[in-house]
């Protein structure tokens, strides 16, 4: 039988602001790593994907995945401009030292980078409800395409900004709510591009990037001399030798234990031991 | 007579402040905490809750609150009034003049005291300019008609409406509209008005026949129930883009507020809200201590028919308790009762500004003129004296973020002697939506997904 918790939030501020014994500070939205890119508890980017309707754009990018029947024509093409503005800028920096270029890679020869979601997202908050032009590729294009490119032929469709929050009406017309428009994002949207035990990123990341959730150095025995003693995380024999990854998968956890069987290789750290 | 059914008698004591941080409260489902930080309400063990009512007149309340949780963060709201705030409301009072001689009426029936007028067109546009060139076309504004009785002032009233309109359609900017009238002006082409342009529409009724007789005569003294009834059949029957509320205004003379409510509804409301006189400029009517303790016993009585009818699945729309318990579901906390001053502005016949409708003819609401702006430097000063952390007892009252000071124009008219029945409606408030929300989380979702479109 379930036991009633001690405290349990019930309106929609306490929903919001409450933070359970035990859990630490990025449990919180307000302090977690998900107010960053791409998110540990969510991925906001997934607003992104519908914020126009009738068309569905991929999380990180201006690609447009999908699309009702009257904007049939748009799917697979690039939205570059809303209202006038680019979406994606030329990047640049340095190569080899001395020099800066374009970076451009053999999937990118253009070196266009989309910018980072809250970009795009600040150009159309204030225009939620409203109808804005969008400028996009005229034909389907896998590679990325450099807003403004007088050699690419655009096309220019007006589309309806959706609403982000739920409304309400109060009686005197509607209210903002604290919480995400249904039609913005549907069920399991904002978590499914998380980095999880599954994804590559619960691996490949280093320097303390999902410490909330996983730290990368543990049962840590601090010496006299300010040294320490302890174990990598992903380490499959807990020695108090601390092994560097060297993908060996007689030594080290690899992608496919995580992904196969997290729930088994991995234990609870508490108190910085597992 | 008024049945309390199972209604236990308003209990003022366990509504009372203790902490200026923390109310704690009972219902039959358990031990309760609200945390006046963000309006916060949360469900807690026995443990937790002696805990708290152990510390809640100690120093470490606050410290308490961090280590369960229930408060983190810098908090909401801070000393500071806010700043370059625009217009976003106007009320025009079109006609300072009232066909009505009740003798309760902060407007002194309806002429505020001063001599009888309309509000030119030219005013009135200048107003709806004022109120545009203050907003951007992605925010919603509000025009409300008032006075005296805005429907004297007919022709204004309907040009300046299809202006605004003309103006926001233009601007691609939502506008809604919205009048407070006696009723006894209505016609079947202004209630075809009133639902193309779908204005919510404020009736001040004060009851049955008698009471409102009583209360709200013509000048001569004939009694006025009849007319107004006859004039809002074919307004009830259209409410489809337009809603209709009646606002019974509370005497001694006319609490029986079940009977009322009930009335009221009959007629075909949209719904239906109470608010006692508190501050009547001739003394009469104004509401005590005992008839706020009665008001109370009422309103709470409503209120359990509200939320039998609601477990049944039904509708019973009590205003006060529907615009509380929506309050309450979002967690609202404010440091003013209302837009007045900041968001808000009264336009009197000449042009003049004003803190609110009610301070129409009143400098110590001014705030400059139609022509020349909001008075930034008048709002400013209103906004730090308003603000509810200088005011007093609020600063350290539990229900200040909800009730946010009461209404400036009853307080600075004659103080805060409601505080009582404020906390006391609150705490029962609290206590439904406790109890409500537990049953029926559906009743809050369907009211987020009905509107949000």
């Amino acid at each position: 039988m379930s036991q009633k918790p001690p405290i349990e939030p019930r309106n929609l501020s306490a929903q919001l602001s409450y933070r359970g014994r035990g859990n630490p500070p990025v449990s919180h939205p307000s302090s977690a790593i998900s107010n960053c890119f791409p998110g540990l508890e969510f991925d906001f980017r997934a607003i992104w994907r519908r914020s126009f309707i009738g068309i569905l754009l991929s999380e990180n990018n201006n690609y447009v995945v999908e699309a009702d029947p009257q904007f049939k024509d748009l799917e697979g093409c690039r939205l570059l401009k809303i209202a006038g503005n680019p979406v994606s800028v030329l990047t640049s920096g340095p190569i080899f030292p001395g020099s800066i270029d374009t970076l451009s890679t053999g999937g990118n020869p253009d070196s266009v980078a989309f910018m980072e979601w809250s970009n795009n997202l600040a150009q159309i908050f204030g225009k939620q409800g409203q109808k804005v032009s969008c400028e996009f590729t005229a034909s389907p294009s896998k590679n990325e395409v450099l807003p403004g490119n007088p050699d690419v032929k655009t096309k220019t469709i007006d589309l309806e900004v959706r609403a982000i929050f739920e409304k309400v009406d109060v009686g005197s017309g509607p209210e903002r709510l604290a919480v995400l428009a249904e039609a913005l994002v549907e069920p399991g949207e904002l978590s499914q591009g998380l980095c999880s035990p599954w994804q590559n990123d619960y691996r490949e990341c280093a320097c303390y990037y999902w410490a909330a959730s996983r730290p990368d150095y543990i049962n840590v025995v601090a010496a006299d001399d300010g040294t320490s003693r302890g174990d990598n995380w992903m380490q499959r024999e807990q020695t108090g030798t601390y092994l560097p990854d060297n993908r060996d998968p007689g030594r080290m956890f690899s992608y496919d234990d995580l992904f196969k069987q997290w729930e088994k290789v991995l234990k609870f750290v508490v108190g910085g031991k597992t | 007579m008024i049945a309390a059914t199972t209604a236990p008698t308003p209990d003022f004591s366990s509504a009372r402040p203790r902490a200026r941080d923390l109310h704690l409260l009972r219902t039959e489902r358990g031990a309760h905490a609200f945390v006046v930080d963000g309006s916060q309400l949360f469900d807690i063990d026995e443990e937790t809750f002696a805990e708290l009512d152990a510390a809640i007149d100690g120093p470490d309340l606050d410290s308490k609150l961090a280590n369960l949780g229930l408060r983190c963060g810098p908090r909401r709201i801070d000393d500071a009034a806010p700043e370059h705030m625009p217009v976003r409301a106007l009320s025009l009072a079109v006609a300072q003049k009232c066909n009505l001689g009740c003798t309760y009426c902060y407007a002194r029936e309806g002429d505020f005291g001063g001599p009888a007028k309309n509000m030119s067109l030219e005013t009135a546009r200048a107003a709806v300019d004022l109120l545009f060139a203050e907003t951007e076309p992605d925010q919603r504004i509000n025009l409300a008609f008032l006075g005296g009785e805005p429907l004297i002032n007919r022709a204004v009233l309907r040009s300046t409406t299809e202006y605004a309109h003309a103006q926001a359609s233009r601007r691609g900017q939502r506008i809604g509209f919205s009048i407070t009238t006696n009723g006894t002006l209505l016609t079947p082409e202004d209630c075809d008005f009133f639902e193309r342009f779908g204005f919510a529409v404020t009736v001040s009724l004060d009851g049955s026949r008698a009471n409102h007789d009583r209360q709200r005569p013509f000048k001569g003294g004939r009694g006025s129930f009849d007319v107004i009834i006859r004039r809002l059949k074919p307004l009830l029957a259209k409410q489809v883009a337009m809603q209709a509320t009646a606002r019974v205004t509370v005497t001694p003379e006319n609490l029986d507020l079940r009977e009322t409510l009930d009335e009221l509804l009959a007629l075909g409301f949209y719904s239906v809200g109470f608010s006692p006189m508190l501050a009547s400029p001739t003394g009469a009517g104004q509401m005590q201590g005992a008839s706020l303790a009665t008001m109370l016993e009422n309103m709470v009585s409503c209120g359990h028919k509200f939320e039998r009818r609601v477990l049944r699945g039904e509708t019973y729309a009590f205003a006060n308790l529907m615009t509380a318990l929506q309050e309450i579901h979002r967690g609202t906390h404010r440091p003013y009762p209302c837009g007045a001053g900041g968001g808000y502005f009264g336009v009197s016949a000449d042009g003049d500004l004003s803190a609110c409708h009610r301070f129409v003819g009143d400098h110590v609401g001014d705030m400059g003129h139609i022509a020349t702006g909001v008075d930034r430097s008048r709002q400013a000063t209103w906004l730090r004296s308003r603000h509810v952390h200088t005011q007093l007892p609020c600063n350290s009252c539990w229900a200040r973020y909800l009730c946010g000071g009461g209404c400036h124009h009853e307080v600075l008219a004659g103080g805060r002697h409601a505080c009582d029945f404020i906390r006391g409606w609150l705490h029962y408030c609290l206590q439904a939506y406790l109890r409500l929300s537990a049953v029926r989380p559906d009743m809050f979702a369907q009211l987020a997904a009905a509107h949000s479109h």
